[in-house]
């Protein structure tokens, strides 16, 4: 056994007294991995070449070690005695195992930063009445009993469906008609909404919402104030996967289409993906984004052929992405070592054949319709422009067993049988295995954490691919709701030790940042029926401000993409960080403006409209703010909580106290004052915009 | 491997007792390329100013360089149908080196004839991206390497800004980033680096150890409340309080990465008010996309000397020019815009007395099906561009405008054109004109040496 090199830690660590032993074992040195001693530790261990830059490879916070992703170095499995494998392929290399140690947090502290994940943003009433938070112990515990409580309290709450909260405050003629969420107008509510019929926009008489602005309004109105919280920010996430934006769109303003777009997201939030790709590969909208309403079969003497556009997203965005993956997200390689991709052009130009045939479905009324553009029912098919002939399809590992080229071609060339083919693809594509983990990536990227461990992906797809998490599902193949538990319950979301991972967390999305400030500190319309009569709470034009707004994505591939890496130790360490992308000298800047606006003076002309006001209610943090080290103190302690729980470092903190300190008097003005300069404050830290 | 053992066990000996200083954590590199040597008496003497155009969506080309040479034009008119311009609506130019002479450009582009016969403007005819000479042969057999994901929006976009088409994705990073890096001398200011983005982020700017500076139309954006200057106690609370935040270490990777980040952009912010809000351009702008952002294109040349540039390199992007449902009313206004902003832009420069100094180019994601879908026309390959400057070898057109016709001798299938010009000499005369040296082409452009030898003929095609 010869020992290759020492352990030893420096910085703000402690240095461990037994360095790691190391045995070669042909070309491989086996690098063993010190057992866990318990308490709130994290432990790293890092590799260099030149005694210089060292690289995090594997971790150890409390379950076990495993790799620190993008590393895959075989671990051995959890348990006593673990240890790492590393191929020795350079002139030499040094290990080190590093440790720190955290704090827990308060349990007040712990619901607050969950709520950070789950939800748009916490609000003190969320915080008070999470289940066990006066608990006096095992609060933040595995199985984490607590938060199954609040998923399922919120899974089981009503849904604020979008479509349905438009249809109850446009069009006074709207009916309930045959799918259950084309509901009657409402009259208590009366229009507050514009609506078209024909080619008329039937406004408001002082026009508050405009009909391009009226899909935004009702989004940010249900993201800031809808009680079934979880659902909101799920369904957001899914449909930052499905995407469909007004850019470089027709009929933008035709609110009801885009909202029962976004719905499938509400409806199926913690129902079945399977159901998704359906509602999604019907929809009218999706079908003119992706230009395939109206899509011909080849005709040769014409020259023409289908659109491929949809055959090649609804696999690159929607379900498998290009590569062929493991089902904890690595990348799958081939005996050579090379990625395998999951199609190719052929397959595409095969596949944009089944995607032939659909059209709009024919005007009516009780819907939003402008001239005779059906965008709101799903498209019916028109065989005639279907291609029936047998296709072949993609041959993959399935649920089955492997598949080889399989065929699919309809019963009968008749509409049920267009159906049943187009039903056959969406199976296709649902069983293969790429989906589970590309479908987790995605969604733990938007929730939780850039940088997901294979680990995590694993469970997250694991959950896709039973139907449950930790036995609570329908145990169906593609139980979004088990997804959802998995992304949230899993360790790495919840353990607070992986603080010590620089890797760990994610940069969280302007719009995110925005809406936690409205939330956490009691947005609400201005009481003055003259200043906002119909009680709704939006941002205007809000992209402005945020780079980020609902409907606008600049393409299908979403506001950033999965793979975006920033320059500098990101991009260093091969990791990465979409939220980056949109992040720029303008719109970094322009955040901060617009939350600094929203502490200020609410939303009026700037952030949104002056006909819709509304205004934080600063009443309990002023009540806090007493001019003296206690009321600082207070104050600092209760903004801590709603905005950076138990992640305010003490020097910021210190800083954030100066600052208050410098203004004096106890008024309610002199409070306010403090108050308005601490959010400010509290909106530039990178604790605040960063959760880890 | 005996050796190996022993040179790590010297190693261990050597540097056990070695507790270095190194940080835990790899060194946060500064994301602007700082301050090199005085302007003025470097490498590069004078000023010069690359403004790229980006036309997102992948411009029909065809429609804004069409052949008038009768034979030609009929041939144009059969393969195009209803998407055919009429030879009479072109405005007529001519140029040697091509199977006729006789072409005319799109009829709301009259600024780019007034500039190519006037010799400040040309065009390159049918340039793509390509990883290696290709011909119909080798394409139909695969012999080649090609770009992946041809004639998809998002690989060939960002074909165009990295310049390694063989390799999917931003990772290649992009070639105004690397002209920058093989450039560090210039400019003596360190806060504003050699790339200027009036259209975000993007790929073509990105390099591996700088990342441009973003402005908008609407001005540079400061930091609300924060003034070092001011006379207000609480903005003095704010702003000291600002800066010791973003004094701080933060080892949490994405942490620091925005502290960083927010630091330079308020500081950068802060220089760029400074030099260029006061200033006014001579010449009135359009107030559109395209025009918005050359009007504070040329507030920032004009403030060359008080930043300290001697290089700059601009970005914009306008989008909308894929044309896939309709083609010539979309493309009329779309012309109309960029013949408007462009001629301003001119003239501006005519005012700073820097015609010669500035060079505009296209880019755009593919040139466009020459057959119709109906009333518009799908992706492709090969598409022509435009190339404006004083110092440009204008009134001709480069490389080699293609026969229109399906089945000719470029068409790989439903009118899509194999590109006859590689985008690599194309951007190769462009980066040597602007003072790459040659030796550096090569790691500017990497493909560049399949097709010619950047460090013997840096211009390929004899644009410049």
């Amino acid at each position: 056994m010869t020992t290759l090199c020492f352990g030893l830690v420096i910085g703000a660590s402690t240095i461990l007294a037994d360095p790691p032993e190391i045995t070669l074992n042909g070309s491989d040195a086996e690098v063993s991995l010190p057992d866990a001693v318990g308490g709130q530790s994290f432990r790293v261990l890092e590799r260099s070449e030149d005694f210089s830059n060292w690289e995090p490879v594997a971790r150890d916070y409390g379950n076990g070690w495993e790799n620190i992703f993008p590393f895959t170095l075989p671990v051995s499995p959890t348990g006593q005695g673990q240890f790492l494998t590393d191929a020795i392929n350079v002139d030499r290399r040094f290990y080190r195992v590093g440790q720190s140690s955290s704090s827990s947090l308060t349990n007040e502290h712990a619901a607050s930063r969950f709520l950070q994940q789950a939800t748009f943003g916490p609000t003190r009433a969320m915080i008070s009445s999470f289940p066990g938070v006066g608990s006096l112990s095992g609060f933040n515990d595995p199985p984490y009993t607590f938060y199954q409580q609040w998923i399922d309290a919120e899974i089981a709450k009503s849904p604020t469906l979008l479509r349905v909260f438009w249809r109850e405050r446009s069009d006074p003629s709207y009916v309930q008609g045959a799918d259950p969420y084309e509901v009657a107008h409402n009259a208590t509510h009366g229009q507050q909404f514009s609506y078209y019929v024909g080619t008329v926009a039937n406004k408001t008489p002082n026009n508050e919402i405009t009909p391009s602005h009226t899909k935004e309004a009702i989004w940010h109105h249900a993201a800031m104030t809808a009680d079934d919280a979880l659902r909101q920010r799920a369904a957001w996430a899914i449909s930052q996967t499905f995407v469909v934006s007004t850019v470089g769109m027709t009929q933008t303003d035709i609110g009801e289409s885009w909202l029962k777009y976004y719905d499938i997201f509400l409806r199926h939030t913690f129902g079945n993906f399977r159901d998704i790709i359906d509602e999604v590969t019907y929809s009218p909208l999706m079908g003119y984004y992706l230009s395939y309403q109206g899509n011909a079969k080849a005709n040769p003497s014409a020259g023409t052929f289908p659109d491929e556009n949809y055959a090649r997203e609804i696999m690159q965005l929607f379900t498998i992405g290009l590569w062929l993956l493991n089902q904890d997200g690595t990348l799958a390689l081939d005996g050579n070592g090379n990625p395998v991709p999951t199609y190719d052009n052929d397959d595409i130009f095969e596949i944009a054949k089944i995607f032939t045939g659909l059209r709009l479905e024919t005007t009516r009324t009780n819907i939003e319709i402008r001239g005779t553009t059906n965008r709101i029912d799903p498209m019916r098919t028109n065989i005639w422009l279907h291609d029936f002939t047998t296709k072949t399809l993609l041959d993959y590992d399935g649920p089955e067993g492997p598949l080889t080229r399989p065929t699919i071609v309809a019963a009968t060339q008749d509409d049920a049988g267009l159906r049943q083919e187009i039903g056959s693809f969406l199976d296709h594509l649902f069983n293969h295995p790429n989906t589970p983990p590309f479908l987790a990536r995605n969604l733990i990227q938007r929730m939780t954490a850039s940088n997901p461990s294979p680990n995590y992906i694993k469970a997250v797809a694991d959950a896709f691919t039973h139907g449950h998490y930790n036995g609570v599902g329908t145990m169906a193949r593609g139980d979004m709701s088990a997804v959802f538990r998995a992304i949230l319950l899993h360790p790495e979301a919840r353990e607070v030790t992986l603080s010590g991972d620089t890797a760990h967390g994610k940069l969280r999305e302007p719009l995110i940042r925005l809406l936690s400030y409205a939330r956490a500190f009691e947005i609400a319309p201005h009481s003055d029926p003259l200043e906002n009569p119909y009680g709704i709470v939006a941002f205007k034009n809000i992209a402005n401000e945020t780079a980020q707004e609902p409907f606008k994505s600049p393409s299908v591939f979403n506001y950033y993409l999965p793979g975006f890496q920033p320059t500098g130790s990101i991009l260093d360490r091969n990791l990465f960080a979409p939220e980056f992308q949109i992040h720029n000298d303008v719109t970094a800047l322009s955040l901060q403006n617009a939350i600094r606006e929203l502490v200020l003076s609410g939303i009026d002309g700037t952030l949104g409209t002056t006909k819709l006001e509304s205004n934080l209610d600063l009443t309990h943090e002023i009540s806090l703010a007493e001019d003296t080290v206690a009321g600082h103190d207070a104050l600092l302690d209760h903004l801590e909580l709603m905005l950076t729980p138990g992640r305010l470092s003490a020097t910021n903190r210190a800083t954030l106290f100066t600052a208050i300190d410098t203004i004096n008097g106890d008024t309610t003005e002199q409070r306010e004052d403090r108050v308005e300069m601490a959010l400010q404050l509290f909106g530039l830290l990178p604790e605040f915009n960063i959760i880890q | 491997m005996s050796e190996d053992i022993n040179r790590r066990k010297f190693i261990e000996q050597a540097s056990c007792a070695a507790v270095g200083t190194a940080s835990l954590f790899s060194t946060l590199l500064t994301l602007r390329m700082t301050a090199g040597a005085a302007s003025g008496g470097g490498p590069f003497a004078g000023y010069k100013a690359l403004v790229c155009l980006f036309l997102n969506g992948g411009n029909d080309s065809y429609n804004m360089l069409v052949p008038r040479d009768t034979a030609a034009h009929a041939e144009y008119s059969t393969v195009r149908t209803s998407l055919a311009l009429p030879s009479g609506s072109l405005l007529p130019i001519t140029s040697t080196g091509q199977d006729y002479t006789d072409f005319g450009i799109h009829p709301n582009l009259p600024i780019l004839q007034s500039l190519y016969n006037a010799g400040d403007a040309a065009f390159v005819a049918n340039v793509g991206t390509l990883v290696e000479p290709t011909s119909l042969g080798d394409y139909n057999a695969k012999a080649v390497q090609l770009p992946t994901g041809l004639f998809s929006h998002a690989d060939e976009r960002t074909h165009w800004q990295t310049l390694v088409p063989q390799t999917r994705g931003a990772g290649p990073k992009g070639w105004a980033g690397r002209m920058a890096e093989c450039m560090s001398q210039a400019n003596s200011m360190g806060s504003i680096g050699m790339n200027l983005s009036l259209s975000g982020n993007n790929i073509l700017q990105t390099g591996n150890s700088s990342v441009p500076y973003i402005t908008g139309p609407n001005g540079v954006t400061l930091l609300n409340g924060y003034d070092k200057a001011s006379g207000n106690a609480q903005t003095i609370a704010k702003t000291n309080a600002v800066d010791s935040i973003l004094s701080e270490t933060y080892k949490n990777l994405y942490q620091g990465t925005l502290s960083t980040s927010n630091r330079a952009s308020i500081d950068t912010g802060i220089d760029f008010d400074n030099a260029v809000t006061p200033l006014a351009t001579t010449e009135a702008f359009p107030s559109s996309q395209i025009g918005g952002r050359l009007e504070v294109i040329s507030k920032v040349m004009q403030a060359r000397t008080t930043l300290g540039m001697d290089r700059q390199i601009f970005f914009v992007e306008r989008g909308g020019w894929d044309h896939h449902s309709e083609l010539l009313q979309p493309q009329v206004d779309l012309f109309t815009e960029v013949n408007d902003a462009i001629t301003s832009f001119w003239a501006e420069m005519g005012h700073l007395g820097l015609q010669n100094d500035v060079v505009l180019y296209t880019i755009s994601d593919f040139g466009r099906t020459l057959t119709s879908n109906g009333s518009g026309s799908d992706h492709a390959w090969g598409g022509n561009h435009f190339v404006i400057g004083g110092d440009v070898n204008g009134g001709k057109i480069y490389g080699d405008y293609p026969v229109l016709a399906t089945g000719g001798p470029l068409d790989i299938g439903r009118g899509r054109l194999l590109p006859t010009t590689s985008v690599d000499a194309y951007g190769s005369e462009i980066a040597s004109w602007y003072g790459v040296p040659n030796t550096e082409l090569e790691t500017v452009f990497p493909n560049a040496t399949n097709f010619f030898n950047p460090v013997s003929t840096p211009n390929p095609l004899g644009i410049f």
